[in-house]
């Protein structure tokens, strides 16, 4: 370990369910099996790591918790400079789902990458790759 | 000579008389042990103590130990070393992307164990032991430090100084070394901020609040781990008195300094190991430090980070 700042602790994810009319809405609050899953597959960041994630987030239902929110831009210093105009649901899980129940929404995983200089203390963030999975894989 | 001299002389010689008088029962254990019987014996402790974390392993390591117990001769069986081998081969083949690579490395150590006992001459299993110590130490070091200097994010000291900001384990060493926790936990708020998918930073960037304080510790560690990791794996490649020596003073300290603040015990414990494997027929006092290295080790697990941190 300690080889290079590639590594876990710069990755992160961003976790949408695709709904009929294709509005992405953002997943939150995963259990502690998900949430490991996916540090596993930001240990090693291949599709096949993603979608063992992806297959035990789709194990639960999803609901929106409250109304929309707007999605915030943010300047270089942290503070709100504005809204983008999207506004997105918070989906939590609601209990595991039942053998019966036949999954039906697209799943989309991005993976991100922080990058930080140490001259200008500047971080920046840097879209990988964005994994997509269809119901029938789920 | 002042009396303040004298003093202190009288006060060094009783101090080395007493050090002495308490280490000659462990230099006698060591002398009167077998080398791969004692090497044995710390393995088996060490998968115990820091074991794979799969159920199959830990009952593997559980059996095997109760048959130890009541048949201390097991541990001399190859049969014993060979069911613990595969135990942990299964463990990483199903495993293997999320594996830490010290686990690898126990592995490998496994299926040495069990080669060497496989071997029926004494003399050959001793050989085999000190060639593979020595040759997985000046491995893994070398290695190590060649892909840390190959890396320009590892040089410029970006790795280390935002470990010291962004994972939560350094934060009690970051208020050790008088960096408060509020910069670190202010740097964690920020990057909240991109990880959110209700916030967009502009320009998917952001300044991280971090102090100068924390890039030079950054830039201290960086290269206090490479250089200090390359002469290690250097020095042990010889084999004069000399230069090994200086290898295992060095790789002392790599073990006394790095496992307190990384928690990663099994890895601390499987170098003083192999260590001890070089270091007990050569130099027996070094091989008693690397015992009390095995204590160290297990201590540095008590919650300190809590008690730094007032939690």
């Amino acid at each position: 370990m300690f080889a290079g700042a590639d590594l876990w602790l710069n990755r992160y994810t961003k976790i949408f369910i695709l709904d009929p009319s294709g509005n992405r809405q953002p997943l939150s609050d995963f259990t502690s099996e998900q949430a490991d899953l996916l540090r596993r597959a930001l240990n090693y960041p291949i599709r096949q790591n993603f979608l063992i994630a992806a297959k035990a987030i789709a194990s639960h239902h999803w609901i929106p918790r409250g109304e929309r929110r707007p999605v915030t831009l943010i300047d270089l210093n942290g503070k709100r400079a504005g809204t983008t105009g999207e506004s997105l649901y918070w989906m939590a899980p609601f209990g595991a789902r039942g053998p019966e129940d036949r999954w039906q929404w697209p799943l989309e995983i991005e993976y991100w990458k922080l990058s930080y200089d140490p001259l200008t203390r500047r971080a920046h963030s840097t879209l990988a790759e964005t994994f997509r999975f269809r119901p029938e894989e789920l | 000579m002042t009396e303040a001299t004298r003093e202190i002389s009288s006060w060094s010689d009783r101090a080395k008389s007493v050090a002495g008088s308490r280490l000659q029962p462990l230099l006698e254990f060591l002398r009167r042990s077998d080398l791969v019987d004692l090497v044995s014996l710390f393995s088996l402790f060490m998968v115990l103590v820091f074991p794979f974390a799969h159920w199959l392993f830990q009952i593997t390591v559980d059996l095997c130990l109760l048959f130890f117990l009541v048949q201390p001769k097991a541990i001399r069986s190859s049969w014993f070393w060979f069911v613990l081998a595969v135990a942990a081969s299964f463990v990483v083949i199903q495993d293997w992307h999320a594996v830490d690579n010290h686990k690898y490395l126990l592995l490998y150590w496994l299926w040495i164990l069990f080669l060497c006992r496989a071997v029926a001459e004494p003399q050959w299993q001793r050989r085999a032991l000190l060639f593979n110590a020595r040759f997985f130490l000046c491995f893994v070091f070398l290695a190590s430090a060649g892909q840390k200097l190959a890396s320009p994010t590892y040089r410029s000291g970006e790795m280390f100084e935002y470990y010291l900001y962004a994972d939560s384990r350094f934060t009690a060493f970051d208020k050790l070394i008088g960096i408060d926790p509020s910069v670190p936990d202010a740097v964690q708020k920020r990057i909240a901020l991109f990880r959110s998918p209700y916030s967009k930073p502009l320009n998917d960037e952001l300044e991280l609040p971090g102090n100068d304080r924390a890039r030079a510790a950054g830039l201290i560690l960086t290269w206090w781990d490479a250089l200090l990791q390359l002469l290690i794996g250097l020095l042990l490649l010889f084999r004069f008195n000399a230069t090994e020596k200086l290898g295992h003073i060095l790789l002392l300290l790599f073990i006394f300094t790095t496992y307190l603040p990384a928690p990663i015990f099994g890895f601390g414990w499987i170098l003083a190991i192999m260590g001890l494997t070089l270091a007990k027929e050569k130099f027996p006092r070094i091989a008693v430090a690397y015992m009390v290295s095995f204590v160290a080790v297990i201590v540095y697990q008590v919650p300190w980070r809590e008690w730094v941190l007032g939690r």
